[in-house]
This record gives structure tokens, sequence and C-alpha cells, in this order.
């Protein structure tokens, strides 16, 4: 008796796998196969076996990120068939971040993949930012920046971060211009409107103080970006601006955001969130620092929050690649415990420290991280 | 998590046969595994791959890619191109799959639609019809490739934010569309403006692409 060859086919799998993970797919095509015999590759450990239903289950773990590609015999209908099976396996993602130097001979506006700092008065301010895994793994800049300031004389504190678009080529040097105004700019708009916190008429004295600094701010970037002969939306960056004094009645807070990102005060009997975040229907739409967000008085009025209370444990601002894998909504940024378990879990030792914890690990978030605490001073009390 | 949803429609219709739809099924290989060389891509992009010849058929639902298996596309031996068909499917995927940002949850990356035909849309009406609901779907961008000298891609710049076109149905043109189609996916999840006026800026295409103005 003659043998004939078996007939060739194309298999078809449910699922790829992942190295060094166990998984399981199903055999899609093809159907009614009766019996397996593979030759399996040295570098997998995989077995087929039947399910209930009948279908076959190939499981196990394979040991490299590559195609597998092999060819079983099995019989169908009482006929020989060999079956062509290719199954993708993928590296284990922790395992492939590149942490590439940026490349400035060919690149404007440097700046430092990290930064941190600290400033103390009647509060402490503790700030680091970071460049993200998804830049470094590209040779690409830290888009983020902050900048923090305390004021002996008038006893104010500043916090300020912001946010580079990714999708603009010099939106660091829009973070950067926009966090640089507000430091120069703003305490000299304190002194002038705000020299204590007003007993009447706050909304006027935030409007010329927090309201202005963003209009400043705005404006530095269009003059940046016209003296470079630039696009605008070239320097698109968020700005979020907290300000802090101790008073006779305990703390007084303000805040200003055009953006996303969070800004959020964990005190008794206080709702947290004070900030209203720009965000759009798809992840990573925001509204960015131009004149459209802050066209008239009313929009850029429901841009302002402020609040006194009698102590607090900290007040904190923060860009969004700490925000998105810290809260999973805006309803959960208006809970005061998932702020309390955010601050358990930072590291504020230091602002090496601080700056370290931000490098922490959530899969699909690896965005440049920025955040500014402050926190009543030990000594102030 | 955040996902990037990558919707890949691609031509089988009869014309496709022999080659070019070898030619096709190499360069998703290609694309797959060097979108998998990406954390990033890793961990955000899912892809969702329909095909089109006679109907339009799901050939695997939106799917991550880490889990998406080896595809195998084939060709009947002749007959229509179903664009339109294609288009529709394509609208209640994105409709019932891509997540919005809400109060309570936040939205997937603005979904990507890449179209790859040789032909032109055989259902005209369908197409007409769809041409205007696809434009509202709330895609960050719409890529449509015409290959070969039969490709409309006139059709395809009625609905497309960008539309390559090569001039031969072989290898290495594939090759160099899907690696363009590779680097937007791999840039898809950046900051983008807020606004359905907002058009994605893409990353260049290589030199061996001719975008149609």
């Amino acid at each position: 008796m003659v043998r004939k060859a078996p007939q060739y086919l194309e298999g078809r799998l449910s699922r790829a796998a992942t190295a060094g993970e166990y998984f399981e797919a199903e055999l899609l095509e093809p159907a009614g196969l009766t019996r397996i015999e593979v030759d399996w590759p040295d570098d997998a450990d995989l077995r087929f076996a039947q399910n209930t239903n009948g279908a076959w289950i190939i499981s196990g773990t394979v040991h490299q990120a590559k195609l597998y590609e092999f060819i079983f015999r099995g019989t169908i209908n009482n006929k020989d068939v060999a079956v062509n099976l290719r199954l993708p396996a993928s590296p284990d993602p922790w395992t492939i971040w590149k942490d590439l130097p940026v490349d400035w001979t060919s690149l404007p506006y440097p700046n430092d993949d990290t930064d941190q700092a600290e400033v103390s008065g009647a509060l402490h301010i503790i700030a680091a930012s970071r460049r993200g895994r998804s830049h470094a793994h590209k040779a690409l800049p830290r888009d983020d920046d902050m900048r923090i300031y305390h004021d002996e004389a008038t006893g104010w504190h500043i916090a300020t971060v912001a946010d580079g678009a990714g999708s603009a080529a010099f939106s660091r040097f829009g973070s950067q211009t926009a966090v640089e105004t507000v430091i120069t700019e703003l305490p000299l708009l304190l002194a002038a409107h705000m020299p204590d916190v007003p007993a009447t008429d706050m909304g006027q004295a935030l409007h010329a103080t927090l309201g202005a600094v963003v209009g400043k701010a705005s404006d530095a970037i269009d003059d940046v970006a016209l003296s470079a002969g630039r696009r605008l939306q070239d320097f698109s960056t968020t700005l979020l601006i907290g300000i802090a004094r101790k008073t006779d009645a305990g703390y007084f807070f303000a805040s200003i955001s055009v953006g996303d990102g969070l800004i959020g005060l964990i005190a008794d009997k206080q709702p947290p969130l004070m900030m209203s975040p720009d965000n759009g229907s798809f992840a990573g739409q925001t509204a960015f620092l131009r004149k459209e967000a802050f066209a008239d008085d009313a929009a850029l009025r429901a841009r302002i929050h402020h609040c006194t209370v009698p102590d607090f444990t900290a007040f904190l601002l923060m860009t969004d690649g700490v925000s998105d894998p810290m809260f999973s909504s805006e309803l959960a940024a208006e809970n005061p415990d998932e702020w309390t378990t955010l601050l358990d879990q930072i590291d504020r030792s230091s602002p090496d420290a601080l700056c370290d914890w931000l490098h922490f690990k959530v899969k699909g978030e690896h965005d440049d991280r920025t955040i500014a605490i402050m926190t009543p001073s030990e000594t102030a009390s | 998590m955040r996902r990037l949803p990558v919707y890949i429609l691609l031509d089988t219709s009869g014309s496709m046969r022999g080659e070019p739809i070898h030619a096709v099924n190499n360069s998703m290989q290609v694309l797959l595994s060097t979108l998998r060389q990406d954390p990033h891509a890793l961990d955000t992009v899912h892809i969702s791959l329909i095909t089109f010849d006679l109907e339009a058929r799901v050939m695997q639902e939106l799917t991550p890619l880490d889990q998406f298996p080896a595809v195998d596309l084939k060709t009947p031996n002749s007959g229509p191109t179903f664009l339109g068909e294609a288009l529709k499917t394509v609208g209640q995927k994105v409709k019932s799959e891509v997540r919005v940002g809400s109060d309570d949850g936040k939205g997937d990356w603005g979904p990507l639609l890449f179209v790859m035909t040789d032909g032109k849309p055989s259902d005209t009406q369908t197409f007409n019809e769809q041409v205007e609901a696809i434009k509202s779907a709330g895609f960050a961008a719409m890529v449509g490739c015409g290959a070969g000298p039969s490709a409309d891609v006139t059709a395809l710049k009625r609905f497309c934010t960008s539309v390559a076109m090569l001039d031969t149905l072989d290898g290495p043109g594939f090759e160099q569309f899907f690696q363009w189609v590779s680097d937007v996916i791999a840039d898809g999840s950046r900051s983008q403006n807020a606004g359905p006026a907002q058009v994605t800026e893409l990353p260049p295409p290589p030199s061996e692409i001719n975008i149609v103005i």
C-alpha cells in the first residue's frame, strides 16, 4: 500500500504568547483533528490537549521573544495532515525599556532629565520632575517642568508644574517659560495686590494675581514663539499653580490651572479637588495655555479655586504623568481617601527620594512625571 | 488602562490574489513584530483586523498587541470590493469598543484607522453613506493607502486624513507603507489636542511613499 503524502494546512491560534508567561490558546484551524503529534521547539515548554468541547488547546510557556514556527502532524477524517503553526511571542515590556540620553547637538532648549527642589517657610515644599520612560526609550527630552518658591518677607509659598504637550516639538521650552514666568511675576503681583489674604473681594484679588500671571505666562510663550520664528503650538503646555500662606485662621490656599493633571488639598472635612481639569473624550486630549482658555472673565474665574482651613496634611500639584496612574477617574480625585492613599505611597524624605519615587511602575503609564507637595513646617506650629 | 485602539482594513478582493496578498501577509507580520519591540506599544496598542472583498469580515476582534495571533489572509478568485461595508463594520465596532472618557472612567487614546485598497468601492451607495459616518466616528487619524494603478485614491481622499499611494502591488511597496503604519501607531499615544476639529499630526512617511495632496 502506498501511503499518500499528508495534506499541508495552515494552522490558526486564538492568541499569541509572551515570553516567560504561561498562556493558553485554542487551535481555531484546522478543525476536526483527532490526533496531534508535535516535535516541540527546544526553547518552549508546550503541550496540546483537547478540552471537553473537543477543541485543541495549546498551553505552556515559551522562553524566547520571537516568532515560533513549527509543523505538526495530525489526523483529520482518518487522513494525515501536516499543519504549519505560527506562534508569535512578545517580550515582557518591562525588560525592553531603554534609557537613552538626549542628543542635544541638534536640538535647541536643552534641559535635564530630572529636577528636584526643596524650600521651607511656614510651609515646607518639596518637588521633583522626571523624564518618562516613553521619552527615555526614544532619546526624547523631558517636557514637564516645575518651580517652587517661598518669600520670607511676604509669607507666600508658590508651587507651579507644567506639562509640555508630547505632540509639540519644543514644548519643553513652553513649560519652562510658563513656570519661569510664574515664579518671576507672581511674587510681584502678590506683593502688589494681595499682601495679605483679603477679607473682602477675594475674587478680584485672585483675578489680579493668579489670573494675571496665567496671562503673562501665555504672553511669554507668544513672545518666545514669535522671536524664534516658530509656531505657537510648538510650545504647547499645561500650567498648574498653587499658592499658600499661614494665616491667623490657619492656612490659605488658592490655585489656577489650564489643562490636565491635578491639584488637591488633604485637610479635615475639606473636599480635596482644587481644580477643574480640562479633559477631552479621549486620553491625552486636554487644553493648553493659550488665550482661548481664559478668553473671558467668567472662563478665567472658573479656573480659580481657593479655601482656608484650620489645619492641613498636604497640598499637592502634579502633572498627568502622576495623576493618570494614581487616580482612576475624575470621581476618584474627589475622594479624600484616594488622596491619602497617594500621599502614603510617596517617599518624601528628600528631593532625591521623591525623584526616585517618580519612577514607579504602572502598566501603560510612562509619561513625564512632576509633583510638588506642600506640608506644614514642623518648626512652624 | 488606556488603550490605543487601531483598526486595520485590508482589501482582500480577487485582484489582490497571488503576490499582492502574500506581500500584505508578510508586511502585517513585520508590522506586528516591529510593534512588539516597542514596550509602550505592548502596553497600549490594541488591534482589530477587518478584511473586505465580497463582504466585510472581522478577521480579528480588537486584541491587545501581545495577544494578537499570526494571521494568514486569503483572497477569493474574483469579485467586488465592498469598502462601504467595511467602513460600516468599523463604524459599529468603534462605537461599541472604544471607551470615551467620563467622570467615572478614563477614555482610550483616540483610535486610528488604516485602510488599504487596490481597487474602487463596488458598493457605491453604502460607501457614500458611510463616508460621512466614519468622519464623525472619532478617529484621531485615518490613513488610506491606494495600492497599484487601479486604486481609487479619490474615494480614499473623501474620508481619510492622509492618503498614500503605491505605484505597484509588490513587497517593497507594502513594506514601506506598513513601516509608516508602525510609526504612526508608535506615535499614537501622545497628547492630542481636545476637540473634534483637531487632526493629529502624523510622523513623516518613508521617502518611497507618495502622499496624495
